[in-house]
């Protein structure tokens, strides 16, 4: 068994770079075969000199790493090369090698969710890794639909209000849970990449839009025309936070016993804002619908940071700033049902112990 | 090739004339565009995709603020919509840098300075070559086209008086110059190395002390040293590594542009090559050699490569191969042999080595040069003689107006040895100055502008002879200031001035023109390169409008030159003329040189 | 009190990097403005043609909104 973690981060000094390293760490004591790539490269944190990534994550001997070629010749860790893949990017094409000898890496991996499949199907089905770690770039949220499961690091750097930060969270949480389909539905609905209005009966004169997506008032006008005689709304791609409220407002109460369903959570996430959706998710279901989804994005875990860089107006200067440490991990649990863990305070074996549970049960 | 369906939309709230040239250029080469008006929500733009079929989307996005998350969360959408893998994405805009259009996962960036092509070429999924004409730059021969008819009848007859007058006055003279230059050539000529040997004793013979003491004992002159073969080697390698990267730009926005020149001279050839080729890079088309002030003074040439610690690189055949060989096919090369001790040879080595172009004035040389006019014009002539047998066009520099004087009298001095230059067989360039003389200071001329005065000589040459015209030397000479703003918009505005009067060649400073603490820096050329270029393209096929004085000044010099022959001829002697101020007079500013008095050999057959 | 307190704004290098590309003179060039102990580095202009490239550097000194040492600093 093996799994596909994507690492995410809601804002810069959130400590998605803490949670990577520390379960890379975590997992060399164990001893896993890791494979670790990333969704393009995070630029921000260029070194001046080099005008490359900074390293900034340690791989030991063995590790596989699907990176770009020109991040090879920075950091101070060696490689075999196994393979040159025709994935370009940049920085170069993305090669897969392997770790001969130890160091800081740079990892700039694809950037396109069907570029980043490829190298993970490499990694796992022949190179054998138990798992494969997806660092995150800021900003890109789209190919981590590729992973079994996201960790999501947040942390007083996206918000310093505890309270807001929870409730974006715990909507987060919601959105990526959304009950998924019957195995039966899934077969059906797999390959269908246009919005379907299904009738009671399923494989009945289904109605099919020209669109995938719900992205404007033609296509939801559209919708509310043909809803009377269906029982299932399919969207398979993108769905707009405009066109679902647009939506909303024009079936209200014709929702009754009707079931919107979605590919997955990404589809929403990439449209809107996390507790804007879920309100009009609740309304759905407040009107007597049903959401569901092809398959979903299980969120793993969160790791919370309480650090934020503080500015201070009479020095002109920044220096460290953190809310509450306990409050902040206190609401969050109260409010999120997955693992919360500060790695700073408590370390990542916790979160490692969780997460193996699903590789080893 | 494919026809592409491609989509052009601002990501900003006004619209960006990137996205409308860019959709004119992909019109022009038969793809379909369609640009969405500006301030459309991301998820409005993705729809139009989808609606329209596009192959490929251009997004541009001027505004820095917030720039990643927003084009992060385009992306995104085009993934989550499910179009990401079926269309190209590529993003262009003041505010964006390809590392930046990287990371967020667009197929390409164009930031600031992308051209259409460039972008077209993204669209057509070929690899970009800069304009596909800027490799190759042909080498222009400025005389092609010119008959050298004259048209004022009255100022050809006078001319060809004082060149009889010349070429009879020289016939069975010569000077340790022209014997030195024809030793040089049996050297140059020679395979047996005993022979060379020989003809080095008998060519130090003819050379005064400090360089006899090099032939004789290895000593070098002060402030002089021998490149070491290390030095050499590695310039070798230095220059086929740059020659291997170049792609030189353009300075000419139409036919019309005159030719550009750079001067080097920095007492070092390899630094002179590091110079010449940056200035390729920036787009000059031709190099003019400057010599050290004291190699004019010396009798004879020192051999070797050799570096030099003060302005002017020295003139032997090993530095001057050097440069040569540095140079980029298409460059023109000049080596001047103006004034001095060595001219004879100066041409033959040029002429030998390759040199287009050579530079040759009895009259400046010996009235601002420093040199004997009877050993120059003796010496000029053998050098014009090779200079027409190795095909070097020659250009007839007017510097003594920076001396003081005037227009006319300069302009008289330079058609005499043109004329002369014809009668050898070569073929002369008129160099007027674009310059801010001290006759016009005293005299009032550019009181109001730069423009009348030098329209008002450009106008006035033309009008007497059909020749080629190279303005020097630089342009705008003495109105520029240590400022580079101010130096290289004196420049440009010169040489788009030139340009609008149809000159066929410029020499140009650096911005470093009025700085006289120390070496100029390369810098400081590509300032005034890039201004040129900047104004050439400004001006293009439009003209500069002189007033009506520029015409009354080129009638009034017209007259001063016809005024200046005729006493030239009433006087019946060319040099006797130079000593005495007809071509420019002690008052003016103007002084017979003394270096070579009296160093004519009369031959007796 | 430094001698920085009278720069108005900015200090700006210009020089001509001799390197292949202009990948190379944008390292080199925020290499040169680090060692010289420039904190905010922009580079605000640069060239790579053949031999190497034209680069003007920049390091702000001030940038508005600043507490500006000139303004309280009347002589050094």
């Amino acid at each position: 068994m093996s799994l596909i973690i994507g690492i995410a981060g809601t804002a810069k000094n959130t400590g998605k770079t803490t949670t990577t390293s520390s379960i890379l760490d975590e997992l060399y004591n164990k001893k896993i075969l890791i494979g670790l790539t990333s969704i393009g490269y995070d630029g921000e944190e260029t070194d001046n000199i080099t005008g490359l990534p900074k390293p900034r994550l340690f791989v030991k001997k063995n590790t596989l790493l699907a990176t770009a070629e020109k991040c090879l010749k920075a950091g101070s860790a060696d490689y075999d090369i196994l393979e040159t893949t025709d994935i370009m990017t940049p920085l170069g094409r993305i090669c897969i090698v392997r770790v001969h000898k130890e160091g800081l890496a740079v990892v700039a991996g694809p950037n396109k969710g069907s570029q980043l499949k490829y190298v993970e199907n490499k990694m796992i089905n022949e190179l054998n890794c138990k798992v494969v770690l997806v660092d995150g770039a800021l900003n890109r949220i789209a190919p981590m639909i590729e992973t079994d499961g996201v960790i999501i690091a947040t942390g007083a750097s996206r918000n310093v209000n505890i309270d807001i930060l929870v409730k974006e969270t715990k909507a987060l949480h919601e959105l990526l849970n959304l009950p998924e389909v019957s195995k039966e539905e899934l077969q059906y609905f797999t390959d269908i990449s246009k919005i379907a209005l299904i009738p009671k009966k399923i494989h009945e004169k289904t109605s099919f839009l020209n669109y995938g997506s719900l992205i404007g008032n033609d296509i939801v006008k559209e919708i509310i025309d043909k809803i009377k005689c269906a029982e299932t709304v399919f969207i398979p791609a993108l769905i707009s936070e405009f066109a679902l409220k647009k939506l909303n407002d024009g079936l209200g109460t014709l929702w009754a016993n009707k079931t919107l369903i979605i590919k997955d959570p990404i589809k929403l996430i990439t449209g809107g804002n996390p507790e804007t959706l879920i309100n009009e998710i609740k309304k759905i279901k407040f009107n007597g619908g049903n959401v569901k989804t092809l398959k979903n994005l299980p969120l793993l875990a969160i790791t919370v940071n309480p650090f934020y860089p503080k500015y201070r107006f009479d020095i002109d200067s920044y220096e460290p700033g953190y809310i509450d440490r306990e409050e902040l991990v206190d609401k969050m649990r109260a409010s999120v049902d997955v693992p919360i863990i500060d790695i700073k305070h408590e370390g990542s074996l916790r979160l490692l112990k969780s997460i193996l549970n699903l590789v080893q049960p | 090739m494919k026809k592409k369906k491609v989509l052009l939309a601002p990501l900003d709230p006004v619209h960006d004339i990137g996205l409308k040239m860019i959709k004119r250029g992909l019109e022009q080469k038969g793809h379909d565009t369609l640009l969405m008006p500006p301030d459309y929500s991301q998820e409005e733009i993705i729809k139009s995709i989808i609606d329209n079929d596009a192959d490929i989307v251009l997004v541009s996005r001027t505004l820095g603020y917030g720039v990643a998350e927003i084009l992060g969360k385009f992306i995104d959408l085009a993934e989550a919509a499910e179009i990401r893998d079926r269309i190209k994405i590529g993003i262009g805009g003041m505010a964006i840098r390809p590392e930046l259009a990287a990371e967020l996962g667009f197929d390409a960036g164009f930031g600031p300075g992308t051209t259409v092509a460039e972008a077209v070429a993204f669209v057509e999924g070929r690899k970009y070559i800069p304009e596909e004409t800027k490799g190759k730059k042909n080498k222009k021969d400025i005389t092609e086209g010119y008959n050298y008819l004259f048209h004022n009848k009255k100022i050809e007859k006078l001319l060809d008086s004082i060149v009889d007058g010349i070429l009879d006055y020289v016939n069975n003279k010569t000077t340790t110059a022209i014997q030195r230059a024809e030793i040089r050539r049996r050297i140059l000529e020679s395979d047996n190395e005993s022979e060379i040997q020989r003809l080095r004793v008998d060519y130090s013979k003819l050379c005064d002390d400090v360089i006899k003491s090099f032939y004789v004992s290895g000593k070098y002159r002060e402030k002089t040293r021998p490149l070491t073969s290390s030095e050499v080697s590695a310039l070798k390698r230095y220059v086929d590594e740059v020659n291997s990267r170049m792609n030189p730009l353009r300075l000419q926005h139409n036919d019309k542009n005159p030719v550009v020149f750079i001067q080097y001279g920095t007492g070092c050839p390899f630094m002179d090559i590091a110079h010449i080729k940056s200035c390729e890079a920036w787009g000059s088309d031709g190099a003019v050699h400057f010599d050290p002030s004291w190699g004019a003074r010396t009798e004879g040439f020192l051999e070797g490569y050799i570096t030099h610690e003060e302005d002017g690189s020295v003139i032997t055949y090993e530095n001057l191969k050097s440069i040569k060989m540095s140079l980029a096919p298409n460059t023109l090369w000049q080596v001047r042999a103006h004034r001095g001790l060595n001219t004879p040879e100066t041409v033959l080595l040029a002429g030998k080595i390759g040199a287009d172009l050579t530079k040759v004035n009895i009259a400046y040389g010996s009235l601002g040069g420093g040199t004997d006019p009877e050993r120059l014009t003796v010496d000029a002539v053998a050098a014009i003689k090779y200079a027409a047998e190795f095909n070097m066009p020659f250009d007839v520099v007017t510097n003594e107006e920076l001396c003081g004087v005037p227009a006319y009298k300069a302009f008289a001095g330079m058609l005499i040895v043109s004329k002369l230059g014809l009668r050898l067989g070569a073929k002369p360039i008129l160099q007027p100055l674009f310059c801010y003389s001290p006759e016009v200071m005293v005299s009032g001329q550019m009181e109001d502008n730069y423009v009348d005065f030098n329209a008002a000589k450009i106008y006035c040459l033309r009008n007497i002879v059909n020749a080629p015209i190279w303005c020097g030397a630089p342009i705008g000479f003495l109105t520029q200031t240590e400022d580079r703003v101010q130096s290289s918009l004196m420049t440009a505005l010169h040489a788009s001035l030139a340009s609008s009067l149809g000159v066929d060649g410029i020499s140009i400073a650096s911005s470093d023109e009025a700085f006289s603490g120390g070496p100029i820096t390369v810098p400081a050329r590509i300032d005034t390169l890039r201004a040129t270029q900047a104004s050439f393209r400004f001006f293009g096929q439009s003209s500069i409008a002189p007033t009506e004085n520029a015409q009354n000044w080129a009638n009034e010099i017209e007259e001063g030159i016809e005024k200046v022959l005729e006493s030239v001829v009433k006087n019946g002697n060319f040099i006797e003329a130079l000593y005495q101020g007809i071509l420019g007079s002690r008052e003016d500013g103007a002084y017979p040189g003394r270096a070579g008095k009296n160093s004519v050999i009369k031959q007796f057959c | 009190m430094s001698i920085l307190d009278k720069i108005m704004d900015a200090i700006d290098l210009e020089t001509y990097l001799v390197c292949k590309d202009e990948d190379e003179a944008e390292k080199l060039t925020k290499e040169l403005m680090e060692k010289f102990g420039f904190k905010d580095i922009s580079i605000v202009f640069i060239q790579h043609q053949g031999p190497g490239a034209r680069v003007r550097a920049r390091g702000y000194i001030y940038k508005p909104g600043d507490r500006y040492g000139w303004l309280f600093k009347q002589s050094y």
